[in-house]
């Protein structure tokens, strides 16, 4: 059974200051033993606070909250990239995340090449091989010859495009995306909007950052409002 | 095992990608990797076989060995410094197996080794060493060992550069030095009487252990070899502790 379940989960980030960051201080703090390491050291920011959820099989998750509430922070969590401080978690399934529209793409290599890059890098989430994803990002994406020139020369939405159409080819069992719809043009939002609703075969459970009142309202069944890292309220949708 | 190989070949297929877009805009592409290491090798072969008194086809074919593996070592140490700050568009994004970036940037440089490579065998037609079959395998061993080294080496490296960093001037500062210490730029024997200056610097063996073969100096292989089994095996298991009690922190560190 695919499920998520936080338990009193918190994370505190370190804010590491030049001089946190230098070997120096830790020789110090090695030798000069307790009274100097009091001074320098690290403070935490708490991005997310006694978190308690659970999510189950079927749940299409929107999490919402104004900047710096702890979205994109519990997304990171859950896709496994930050450690839990404190408390519990489980997971149960397979993790796709898709959090920041960058993505890890290079902006010299042609749109083929990312794709041909993010195959490798998300090699066990593939639901075809290379060549069959490449001739489906040319499609869904609508992006032409444009596929062939380097990334640096896309706008935004344009990068946005060949992602999301990269990300429809990939399979897991919760999904986690951040604001991705926010960028592109009207015509090719509400084309990847209906995808959404093919990707809901596919996966077993989305989770989605977003300020979009409308994602809110047509793709969640749940609504997770966070507020200064603390889960405000959770509503049904 | 089968997620490390996974990593590797994700990382093998990233790597080559790497250096086709580091070229894009050049004509000659990585070929300069070859151009660049036969000039060097050249000029300088000419002015220290006056310096140091040596047969110049003696001296050629000893200098470029030492080059071509002190300078996979140096590039695949350097690269490593900003490793995970480079890849942080991955890093923040995906939880990806750091094997992945480290596997990446080794095969980025071991092409860069192979282009250089290439040089080497038109030099080994002009100097003409008596070397055999055997030889290059013993050679060959000592490469796949460096290249293990260098596997646990960059992750280390990224790691702590990544957390404190300042490591990465003391590092930079250090391979320098090592350079001139090391011997790659002079011969061995001009240190007779004194041979603990090389004995004792684990990077002598580093480069011995792939060199010694190729120079007719095989007597002196097995101990580079044995005492680069023990660096491997070191560094391995700091590794493996360094990875499972702070490789999560990674992604809260750049």
């Amino acid at each position: 059974m695919i499920k998520i379940k936080l338990e009193k989960v918190s994370l505190h980030y370190p804010l590491l200051s030049n001089g946190d960051r230098r070997f120096k201080n830790k020789l110090i703090e090695i030798f000069a033993g307790s009274v100097i390491n009091k001074k320098i050291k690290n403070n935490n920011v708490i991005a997310l606070d006694e978190i308690t959820l659970e999510i189950n099989h079927g749940d299409r998750v929107a999490i919402t909250g104004g900047n710096g509430s702890g979205k994109s922070t519990l997304l990171k969590l859950l896709a496994g990239i930050y450690p839990i401080t404190s408390g519990n978690a489980k997971i149960t399934g397979s993790v796709l995340s898709l959090l920041d529209l960058s993505m890890g793409i290079e902006q010299d290599a042609t749109g083929i090449e990312n794709i041909e890059l993010l195959s490798s890098i998300y090699k066990d989430k593939l639901d075809c091989d290379v060549g069959e994803i490449i001739k489906r990002v040319h499609v869904f994406s609508e992006l032409g010859d444009f596929i062939n020139l380097p990334v640096k020369t896309y706008s935004t939405g344009m990068r946005m495009r060949l992602l999301f159409s990269f990300v429809l080819c990939l399979k897991s069992d919760i999904l986690l995306m951040d604001e991705w719809l926010s960028v592109g043009d009207e015509k090719f939002n509400q084309k990847s909007l209906s995808a959404i609703d093919e990707m809901h075969k596919k996966f077993k459970i989305i989770i989605m950052a977003t300020h979009s009142r409308d994602v809110v309202n047509k793709y969640s069944n749940r609504e997770i409002h966070l507020i200064n890292g603390k889960i405000e309220n959770v509503k049904m949708i | 095992m089968k997620s490390m190989l996974d990593a590797i070949a994700s990382g093998w297929v990233l790597g080559g990608l790497d250096l086709k877009i580091r070229y894009r805009r050049s004509i000659l592409g990585p070929i300069w990797i070859s151009i660049s290491y036969l000039v060097t090798v050249c000029f300088l072969s000419i002015v220290w076989t006056k310096v140091f008194n040596q047969n110049i086809k003696n001296f050629i074919w000893y200098f470029s060995i030492g080059l071509l593996v002190w300078n996979y070592i140096v590039n695949v140490i350097s690269s490593s410094y900003m490793l995970f700050t480079d890849t942080a568009g991955i890093l923040l994004n995906y939880n990806i197996d750091k094997d992945v970036i480290i596997t990446r940037n080794i095969v980025r440089e071991l092409y860069v080794f192979i282009h250089a490579l290439v040089v080497l065998i038109l030099i080994f037609f002009y100097a003409e060493p008596n070397i055999h079959s055997k030889d290059i395998v013993l050679s060959f061993l000592g490469f796949v060992l460096v290249t293990v080294i260098l596997f646990n080496l960059s992750y280390l490296i990224s790691i702590l550069v990544l957390r404190y960093r300042d490591l990465k001037e003391v590092f930079a500062t250090s391979i320098n030095l090592l350079y001139y210490v090391t011997p790659i730029l002079w011969p061995i024997e001009s240190l007779k009487g004194s041979e603990y200056i090389y004995l004792y610097n684990p990077f002598y063996h580093i480069v011995n252990v792939i060199r010694a073969p190729l120079m007719n100096a095989g007597e002196f292989w097995l101990e580079s070899f044995v005492i680069c089994f023990l660096i491997m095996v070191f560094v391995y298991f700091v590794r493996r502790y360094v990875k499972s009690k702070y490789d999560h922190y990674v992604a809260l560190w750049i």
